[in-house]
């Protein structure tokens, strides 16, 4: 069988690399998406298995709005803040963060983390769809968002799903 | 999923062991090796919590898309002892109340088995308000319904008024209902009066099967075994260690188990001087615990508060005496056979209550100390055999010729 292991973020490599060896030790043809490269555990996934990691560039929204609404009136009036109009352009400035450039930047960082989000949920549903698996084991609660991406998928190719390995389950192998 | 026979059993846990987190609920794991081959099937129903994402909207695509997964979903493994097991994640909020944990449990229990009721005409659950509940709304209406609260977190449980109004409803449903200690049974008779001729006890099970060859007639091998937190007051046990050392440099104290306390208690270890004296073993596989036990000479139990002490009778089991805090379970475990097998001191801030009860235990232990008259009291009451036999009448009543 094809097995496609999913564990983004927020779950032990070790329990996924042990979920995944042991996948392959019984003889299926395994890949694993997972987080950020671990040079420590990696190299302890058996040999044979596709290791995906998430790949994501990262994403930085409103460049010129961060410029122009925080970074810019910011540092101006920081440079004010040194002159005889310290306290009144303190006061400005604080109000300033608390009503305009805090919460813009927020926003756009929110926006920026859902962009990436998104797209390696596009990148990992392309990927799992282009592999063709049997059956997929999803490990932690963001394999399931993710699943979301190529849930018609396995749903056309009547693929089946479990939260855990422990030898392939029952009635998987159909 | 159909189960046939009468003598069909449906295991229902929060806990049990999984690669993440390999000896949670190796308790119920135990219990699972002690009765299947007493059972026509065990199924167990592992309802594990698994926290949403703080982002709602993120929250709510992995609700969906789980929701949708289920006809796709394939839960039943083979477990030990020919068992089955079903992983059945429970999607929820981190941080939510005990009542919302109980009836998230139930409802994703209820999307796996897709709206079909447990087959098993036996269900067992474990833990009152998240198992239980589970268990309660998804069995067949003419099913027994078995509940064992081993919690130590009980009392936050019962802090909670949704929570506690939906553990008296577990408790008024449920056909008979045990506890693993006696504190837990006075906890919840205290706040369940109308229910305390209802709360029942019952044991976990231990391995008996191996031990120390001779019993030790000196004690410089320390152990202690369990999680690194606060709870379990190994910073405690560091501190009267130094002082028992001071005394005696060739002791030796030996950690078993991982937790988020481990940094702090190694820089402890480090100030105190001990680096040379302690071993770091990390977690054990449950079933090496005996074996690790039998290499040490005493077994020191430093908790603030245990509603069992699984740990205390698997030291005893492998004929190694223990030194144990007075934290609840252990007195009842102990309870006539003290002086046989080590030592108890009381739950105290100061070191000075260990290092008193260990000296004097070191003049005891010299002298001889009955282990084995300790160790046959316990397997009579904690083996796998033991335990195995009470759960069987439990669920299918005495049988012929068997122990009452």
């Amino acid at each position: 069988m094809r097995i496609a292991v999913i564990a983004p973020g927020g779950y032990s490599r070790a329990a996924v690399i042990e979920e995944a060896n042991r996948a392959a030790a019984d003889g299926h043809r395994v890949i694993a998406f997972v987080a950020a490269p671990n040079a420590r555990l990696d190299p302890d996934f058996a040999r044979g298995i596709e290791l995906r990691h998430d790949d994501t560039a990262r994403v930085r929204k409103g460049r010129l709005a961060r410029l122009w609404l925080v970074k810019y009136p910011m540092a101006g009036m920081r440079r004010l803040q040194r002159g005889p109009l310290r306290r009144p352009v303190g006061k400005a400035r604080a109000l300033y963060a608390d009503r305009v450039s805090k919460p813009l930047s927020n926003r756009l960082e929110r926006q920026s983390r859902r962009l990436e989000r998104d797209r390696y949920a596009h990148a990992v549903a392309e990927r799992v769809r282009a592999w063709e698996p049997d059956h997929v084991v999803l490990l932690n609660v963001e394999a399931v968002a993710l699943a979301e991406g190529f849930l018609p998928w396995l749903e056309s190719r009547s693929a089946t799903v479990s939260y855990a390995y422990a030898g392939i389950p029952i009635g998987a192998d159909h | 999923m159909t189960v046939t026979g009468e003598r069909s059993v449906a295991i229902i846990t929060p806990w049990y062991p999984t690669p993440r987190v390999p000896f949670g609920g190796a308790f119920v794991q135990e219990l699972v090796k002690a009765v299947a081959p007493r059972c026509d099937s065990v199924t167990v129903y592992h309802c594990d919590l698994w926290g949403l994402p703080k982002d709602l909207e993120r929250a709510e695509v992995a609700r969906r898309s789980q929701r949708r997964l289920q006809p796709l979903a394939r839960t039943a493994v083979r477990g030990v002892a020919g068992a089955t097991v079903h992983y059945v994640p429970a999607l929820l909020p981190n941080g939510s109340d005990w009542e919302t944990q109980a009836r998230a449990h139930a409802e994703w229990l209820t999307a796996s088995l897709r709206g079909e009721p447990i087959p098993a005409p036996v269900v067992h659950a474990h833990v009152g308000i998240r198992g239980a509940y589970a268990a309660l709304e998804n069995a067949r209406p003419d099913a027994k319904v078995y509940v064992t609260e081993h919690a130590s977190f009980l009392d936050q449980v019962l802090a909670e008024p949704g929570a506690r109004d939906l553990y008296d409803e577990v408790i008024d449903r449920a056909t008979r209902f045990f506890a693993v200690g006696r504190n837990l049974v006075d906890q919840l008779g205290a706040v369940y009066p109308h229910h305390r001729a209802k709360l029942e006890i019952v044991a976990n099970p231990i391995d008996f099967g191996a031990a120390r060859r001779e019993p030790p007639r000196r004690i410089r091998r320390w152990i202690t075994i369990g999680a690194l937190t606060p709870r379990k007051r190994i910073d405690y046990l560091l501190r009267a260690f130094a002082e028992c050392r001071a005394d005696d440099p060739d002791l030796r104290l030996t950690i078993v188990g991982r937790g988020n306390q481990e940094p702090e208690l190694r820089a402890l270890a480090t100030e105190l001087g001990l680096d040379d004296a302690v071993v770091w073993r990390g977690a054990v596989d449950p079933a090496d615990i005996p074996a690790v036990l039998a290499g040490h000479d005493l077994f020191v139990h430093a908790s603030r508060h245990e509603t069992f002490g699984v740990v205390v009778v698997e030291a005893l089991a492998a004929g190694v005496p223990a030194l144990v805090s007075r934290c609840g379970g252990p007195e009842e475990l102990l309870e006539g056979i003290e002086a046989d097998a080590g030592a108890m001191y009381d739950v105290d801030e100061s070191p000075a209550a260990l290092v008193k009860a260990y000296r004097e235990l070191t003049r005891r232990v010299e002298a001889g100390l009955d282990l084995d008259r300790a160790r046959e009291h316990l397997r009579r009451r904690y083996s796998r055999e033991a335990v195995a036999d009470h759960h069987e009448r439990i669920w299918f009543g005495p049988s012929e010729g068997a122990p009452q």
